[in-house]
């Protein structure tokens, strides 16, 4: 458990040394380091140096180097280990200090191994700094590095001859036309995708027609799929939907529409229908006229209506109307109409003896005896 | 376990030994095995395990050897996949797509520890893989993504953003389980030794070999890693062939079938799951201190609205903070 406390210090160590390790850059490999605050920094500057020498020293590198450096690597292990375990937890330095003194003997073995074989480690402590390197975020490019690892696994090293229908890999050669603004919009990046694996597919197929062989899959030749066919349905039965709710709403957008222009439309007829009754109006009218040039009575006209819808639209007077019309006049002049004249005067028709008899004037005939006026009845009392 | 990853080293040593001699004979090989032995004699004192694992390198190395005569080229890629404890539902989904598009994949169960990945490779090894991918799950919302060339290495880590899974319905396409998929990779893969490096791994991982065994004949959909805005955007596609009768060739169109995921490169680190970080992006912001940021920007406005009430209240009390009056207290 001591190393597991060691590690915890390492870590507490390195980000206390954060600004130590630049000054102390210029530490030569070999050397040596007393102090525990140097020890630490030693190794991440001489993993610095040698990044770019490490890729030459490696092959250099005998196997008994390796031999001897097991031990050291078994705690570069452990310390791994409880660094990464203590990043999570962040509650390093209080533990740390209990275990000081132990470790500082300890830290010192450990170092002088390190420094022997540094080469080895550097893989480890590289790891141990990922936090803090996060942190601080400085871009590593080991270019020599990273080509020299892409020799090593490619595929197609050189005196290997790979047919193109082991891999089916396919470099698409155009640009893909995606900058940093389309890269955002969805559809332009999602078509420029398409486009990469249509080119693709096309080559693919072409190349499967060279070799003979079968390319698409025949419709009667059925297998496991990678969606199952409940999954399928479920994605018939939404795409089913989809085009509906897209139909409907189409629909929907249409009837808005009609609504925004009906009211227009509705004016339109109006005025149109107003312009219709006018003119039936006066056609009616001139009917009209042509049939009273025959027919002095109205009525004709209003008999002739059956006969001859055009001819008249006038309502017919009621038999009321025509009576008080009968009785009081229609039409003609109405000055001096209710003037007596000669004949009203001498007519007495309306004049009857009994009935000038049986009242007296200005007053009833049988008329009951009035109550007597207050005097009187006062005279009477006495 | 030190121990073992030391024997590991010390045979991907003799195999770069190899690869680096271009006259690869017999007798370098063979010496190459000698030193191995040797190794393999020398740790066998603590543990009979150890050599078991020594031979099966031995094997590799044969079976590498073999790789190098032109003719008889093979294309053996297995892969182990597997995640974290922790990871959500999507992302759980998203493995598993991931496992029925690649047929060489093996399935392995969630990964306890999140600090000792170094198990990997052991596990990888058990398993006859040579890559792993490794889906790692962070505070049950972040996805990292591993692809490593289990057990020398490189690794490269990933983070895994817009996800979406084949079970998403707006992805209609299918294929059969197994097929072999056509890879198609942007241009801009070759442009830069790190992009080239993980164009391999990436060729590695999701090309399918022709020996693998859940295999189905027939190519019916493509793969495609695109570089975007320094990511890759990995999308899936069927192919659809449409017989018109009229033209010679049937005419093509692709439906999605999903998966659909972007990774953003964080590192590539020398051996499988540790070694020394031979790129890092610049560029790459963690999704913690992104979310740090947010929350830092809501507490500034907070903060803000409380010092200005603060300040309210001073320069209410230095109004109501008048010299006293030494007529004040007369009257009283």
């Amino acid at each position: 458990m001591a190393r597991r406390g060691k590690g915890k210090k390492t870590a507490a160590q390195q980000k206390k040394n954060n600004e130590l390790k630049k000054e102390v850059e210029e530490v030569s490999l070999e050397e040596e380091v007393p102090k525990l605050e140097n020890i630490e920094e030693t190794p991440k500057t001489n993993k610095k140096n040698s990044k770019n020498v490490k890729d030459v020293e490696k092959e250099v590198k005998s196997v008994e180097e390796n031999d001897e450096s097991s031990d050291s690597d078994n705690a570069d292990i452990d310390d791994f280990i409880s660094e990464q375990t203590i990043t999570v937890g962040n509650g390093n330095e209080i533990d740390n200090e209990e275990n000081n003194e132990q470790e500082e003997e300890e830290n010192e073995n450990d170092e002088q191994n390190d420094n022997q074989e540094n080469l080895d480690e550097e893989e480890e402590e590289e790891e141990e700094e990922q936090e803090q390197e996060e942190q601080e975020r400085p871009a590593i490019n080991n270019i020599p590095a990273l080509n020299k690892r892409y020799n090593e696994i490619r595929l197609d090293t050189p005196g290997v001859k790979i047919p193109w229908i082991e891999l089916q890999a396919i470099t698409y050669n155009k640009d893909l036309g995606i900058d940093d603004k389309t890269v955002h919009d969805d559809l332009k990046r999602e078509l420029a995708f398409y486009e990469q694996g249509l080119a693709a597919a096309l080559e693919g197929r072409k190349k499967y027609k060279e070799l003979n062989k079968p390319f698409s899959r025949p419709d009667d030749y059925f297998a496991e799929m990678v969606k199952t066919d409940e999954q399928m349905s479920k994605i018939r039965q939404n795409m089913i939907e989809e085009s509906e709710s897209i139909k409907n709403a189409e629909a929907a957008k249409r009837q808005r529409d009609l609504r925004k222009y009906g009211k227009k439309v509705q004016t339109e007829k109006l005025l149109e229908k107003n312009k219709n009754k006018k003119m039936e109006m006066e056609k009616i009218n001139r009917l009209k006229r042509k049939r009273s040039d025959n027919n002095d009575d109205d009525f004709d006209v209003s008999l002739d209506f059956n006969d001859n819808d055009n001819k008249n639209n006038k309502p017919q007077k009621s038999k009321k109307r025509l009576a008080k019309d009968k009785k009081f006049g229609y039409g003609g002049k109405k000055r001096g109409s209710k003037q007596n004249t000669a004949e009203s005067s001498a007519d007495m028709s309306g004049f009857s003896h009994k009935k000038m008899k049986a009242t007296t004037f200005g007053g009833a005939k049988n008329k009951k005896a009035k109550r007597p006026g207050k005097n009187k009845r006062m005279a009477s009392r006495r | 376990m030190g121990k073992r990853r030391e024997v590991i080293a010390s045979s991907k040593q003799s195999i770069d030994m190899e690869y680096d001699d271009s006259s690869s004979d017999e007798e370098t090989s063979y010496l190459g095995k000698k030193a191995l032995l040797s190794m393999a004699q020398q740790n066998s004192n603590e543990d009979e395990m150890e050599v078991e694992v020594d031979e099966t390198k031995d094997k590799k190395v044969e079976t590498k050897e073999k790789d190098n005569q032109p003719k008889e080229f093979k294309n053996r890629q297995r892969i182990m996949l597997l995640c974290s404890r922790g990871i959500t539902a999507r992302h759980r989904h998203l493995m598993s797509d991931l496992q029925a598009l690649l047929p060489h994949a093996k399935k392995d169960s969630k990964l306890d520890s999140k600090s000792r990945l170094y198990i990997l490779n052991e596990l990888a090894d058990i398993n006859n893989c040579n890559n792993c991918i490794y889906f790692e799950g962070r505070k049950h919302t972040d996805l990292y993504m591993w692809l490593s060339k289990t057990p020398n290495g490189p690794s490269i880590k990933f983070h895994v953003t817009n996800i979406h899974t084949m079970s998403e319905l707006h992805l209609t396409g299918n294929c059969l389980k197994g097929s072999r998929p056509i890879v198609s990779f942007d241009k801009t893969f070759d442009s830069t030794p790190h992009y080239k490096l993980i164009k391999e791994v990436l060729l590695h991982n999701f090309s399918t070999p022709t020996t693998s065994r859940r295999i189905k004949p027939f190519v019916d959909h493509v793969i495609t890693f695109s570089i975007a805005d320094g990511r890759i955007w990995f999308r899936n596609y069927q192919i659809v062939e449409k017989d018109d009768g009229t033209k010679k060739e049937k005419e093509m169109s692709l439906v999605e079938i999903g998966p659909r995921f972007v990774l953003q490169v964080m590192r590539i680190f020398d051996g499988s799951f540790c070694g020394s970080t031979l790129y890092k992006n610049g560029d790459f912001v963690s999704p913690n201190a992104i979310r740090r940021f947010q929350k830092q920007e809501m507490s500034m406005k907070y903060n803000t609205r409380v010092n200005k009430n603060l300040e309210h209240v001073k320069r209410l009390e230095e109004a109501n903070n008048l010299p006293s009056d030494p007529l004040d207290e007369v009257f009283q």
